[in-house]
């Protein structure tokens, strides 16, 4: 097991339970394109109230959404009443519910990013609308607002107050539940992930260059290097 | 007959082969895993590429064939088709946000994306023109093997050339440090230092000339230390030194502080001793003149090229690569004042070039590993420093090679900041260059052989000591693929 043979042997043998060690490392990749619409250049929607209405739409690009996050303001105050949200996923021409939260606005912070996390997630199609509407009870005088971005327009969204068209997005964030597991169990998505640009041959060409580099890097981590002796010093 | 190699040669160049690979390894995992144009300047660079192999010429300094585009209609259309501009530096959208690179994006269109020969043609080389061809010469010859062949192909393996350069220099690091230290595993330690070391690897995997100036300058950087150290000095390393040098001209005259350096210890050493004092004279003579030929052979071609090509009455050309003349003109800011500009800048711009920017930050300078990571590397400098001198008070075999490499690294630092930053820049302007760590990597291979010696040092040279800094090495690389993971595609690990 001394001469080079035997060596490379083992090489190989402890490259391949790095690799083998490296399959249970836990890992996780996303499975739809989190979105946000930044604050910037940010104002009120309006008030809210009970009888109004506030419904942001947006087109689904994951199948199972994790979380949604809005930004409300309390106008500084401790409001009575509580704050409904709703999210809905047009069928046929028809929305269906797919959640209903609510919360005590008196626990509300001002300007928070409220986050309304779904478990189990929501699930969804690529390319389907959804609708996330917020309204709220009480009189204008417990009135919270949701922050808009008049400036943001994307496709396939589309913010209305009372039914009325706004101009901009509302302030939010969708978060779609990610792929997770160990590195060897989740493998194919996270190599395909990876190696987005490249096609097949691409992909061989890294793979191979990768376990070479590290059978390499073994063998000379290893086996390293006996220190010259004087004698053979030039 | 052929000479037999000795054992020690046999294990030296098995050595080299294994260095070479895992370098090379490491930098094709980097040319896939940095997105198309994610890196400083690539667009530009790959311009002069596409330039060349396309339109069979060098580009011009001043405006160029003003019928075609300044980059390539072909790269330009590959943005819309990558979606990169929504994540990286090249342009995030505003008023949107996008954590990471599309999942739900039809990435099969980029990459079978190509345009007609037509819409291939450039300017001139945009931004990276000023350069000289050397490195883009080379490159293309990658680009045109890919000719017929989606974009992207042509990209990566123009990225592949860079790598081949970055390997490369991970072997003259082996030399350079085996030269200081006479052990294969102080060597291999250097070698993989390089080969791992993020920064480096990240941008000797791009589109960059600074992939040719790294191996030319580290390559030099071993010369000088084997003239130093050798008790003869042959005609053969005078031209080998000149050749070098006459490269930096021809590649980017960043590292041309070396030059000075080579030509230095080249006319102090002694040539064949002889107790005749015209004879050793006369053989100075010989190696100094050889040298200086040998730099000619490489630059002259270059230098009447841009002479004939300048458009500029006064002869004076400014970009590198050319004849400068009266660069002491115009200087309107004084060297006080840039000092006390640069004193100004505070510990954090410092912290900046020499950490975080010199170990480790990815794409268009705007990706980052954890900050606890150059906290680490930044007491690696303070154990290093300590280990060094050390070796200098102990190991007197060892003062001069250290001395030298250790000159090398400040003499480049010093160089950078007051003939670049200063003279260049800053005297004219007002403002510096932006000086960015990778312009520190001519003399990395010296930093790095040192950082080896100090810990080393440290130990009493334990041969255990020495294995760690691969090991430390190897978890540096794979945090800095998992930064990338995390930024651009959204993979998270543990």
């Amino acid at each position: 097991m001394n001469g080079p043979s035997g060596r490379i042997t083992i090489s190989a043998l402890v490259a391949a339970l790095a690799v083998v060690a490296l399959a249970f490392v836990p890992a996780s990749l996303p499975a739809g394109d989190n979105f946000g619409t930044s604050g910037s250049a940010a104002r009120p929607i309006g008030d809210l109230y009970e009888g109004r209405l506030a419904v942001q739409e947006f087109i689904s690009s994951g199948t199972e959404i994790q979380a949604l996050t809005i930004q409300i303001a309390t106008y500084g105050r401790h409001n009575a009443g509580k704050l409904y949200i709703t999210v809905q996923a047009e069928v046929d021409g028809q929305w269906r519910t797919l959640a209903k939260k609510k919360f005590s606005k008196r626990k509300l912070i001002d300007n928070e990013f409220k986050e309304v996390r779904f478990r189990p997630a929501l699930r969804v199609k690529r390319g389907q609308r959804i609708a996330l509407s917020v309204r709220s009870d009480k009189d204008p005088s417990q009135a919270i607002t949701w922050w808009m971005n008049p400036e943001h327009r994307a496709e396939g969204m589309r913010l209305t107050v009372d039914g009325v068209e706004q101009t901009g997005s509302a302030v939010f964030s969708v978060a779609y539940k990610r792929i997770a597991g160990t590195v060897g169990e989740i493998r194919k998505p996270l190599w395909k992930r990876m190696t987005v640009f490249l096609r097949p041959t691409g992909r061989a060409c890294v793979a191979i260059a990768a376990l070479v580099a590290l059978l390499c890097f073994v063998h000379l981590v290893l086996w390293g290097a006996a220190p010259i002796s004087s004698r053979e010093l030039p | 007959m052929p000479q037999r190699w000795s054992s020690e040669q046999i294990r030296l160049t098995h050595d080299l082969i294994l260095v070479f690979l895992v370098g090379l390894g490491v930098r094709i995992i980097w040319v896939a895993l940095i997105p198309p144009w994610a890196t400083p300047d690539e667009p530009s660079h790959f311009t002069y590429v596409t330039h060349l192999a396309e339109q069979g010429e060098i580009p011009s300094q001043t405006e160029g064939n003003e019928a075609y585009p300044e980059m390539a209609d072909e790269v330009t259309k590959s943005w819309g088709y990558l979606a990169i501009d929504q994540v990286s530096g090249l342009g995030a959208k505003f008023g949107g946000s996008r954590a990471y690179l599309a999942v739900q994006h039809d990435y099969d269109t980029a990459r079978r994306f190509k345009a007609p020969h037509s819409e291939r043609m450039t300017r001139r080389g945009a931004a990276a023109s000023g350069y000289p061809p050397v490195y883009y010469a080379y490159s293309a010859i990658f680009y045109s093997v890919f000719d017929s062949a989606p974009l992207l192909a042509r990209l990566y393996a123009t990225r592949a050339s860079s790598a081949l350069l970055g390997a490369l220099t991970c072997c003259f690091s082996y030399l350079l440090a085996w030269e200081l230290g006479r052990s294969r595993a102080w060597a291999q330690a250097t070698a993989l230092a390089m080969a791992l070391m993020p920064m480096h690897a990240f941008i000797t995997a791009s589109v960059n000339n600074d992939a040719a100036m790294f191996l030319v300058s580290t390559a030099l950087c071993w010369l000088i230390l084997v003239c130093l150290r050798r008790p003869k000095v042959t005609f053969r390393l005078a031209a080998g030194l000149g050749v070098l040098c006459g490269l930096i001209l021809v590649t980017k005259q960043t590292a041309g502080s070396l030059i000075i350096v080579a030509a230095g210890v080249l006319a102090v050493r002694a040539f064949p001793v002889s107790r005749h004092p015209w004879r050793l004279v006369r053989d100075r003579i010989f190696a100094l003149a050889t040298f200086v030929a040998s730099l000619l052979i490489i630059d002259v071609p270059w230098i009447v090229y841009r002479a004939a090509s300048a458009k500029v009455a006064s002869a004076r050309v400014t970009s590198e690569g050319g004849i400068v003349i009266n660069v002491l003109d115009d200087a309107k800011y004084t060297l006080a004042a840039y000092l006390e500009h640069k004193i100004s800048l505070g510990s954090d711009y410092y912290h900046w070039l020499f950490m975080r920017s010199f170990w480790g930050t990815f794409g268009w300078l705007e990706v980052f590993m954890p900050e606890s990571v150059y906290s680490a590397l930044g007491w690696l400098y303070v154990i290093a420093a300590v280990g060094l001198l050390v070796r200098l008070l102990r190991d007197r075999g060892a003062r001069a090679g250290t001395l030298l490499l250790l000159g090398l690294v400040l003499g480049h630092v010093l160089v950078l900041f007051l003939a670049v930053d200063y003279r260049l820049f800053f005297a004219r302007y007002g403002a510096g260059l932006g000086l960015q760590g990778r312009y520190f990597f001519v003399t990395l291979a010296p930093l790095l052989a040192l950082i080896v010696s100090g810990w080393s040092a440290l130990f009493r040279d334990h041969p255990f000591a020495v294995r760690l800094i691969p090991i430390a090495s190897l978890m540096l690389a794979l945090l800095s693929f998992s930064t990338m993971l995390s930024y651009y595609y959204g993979v998270e690990f543990l």
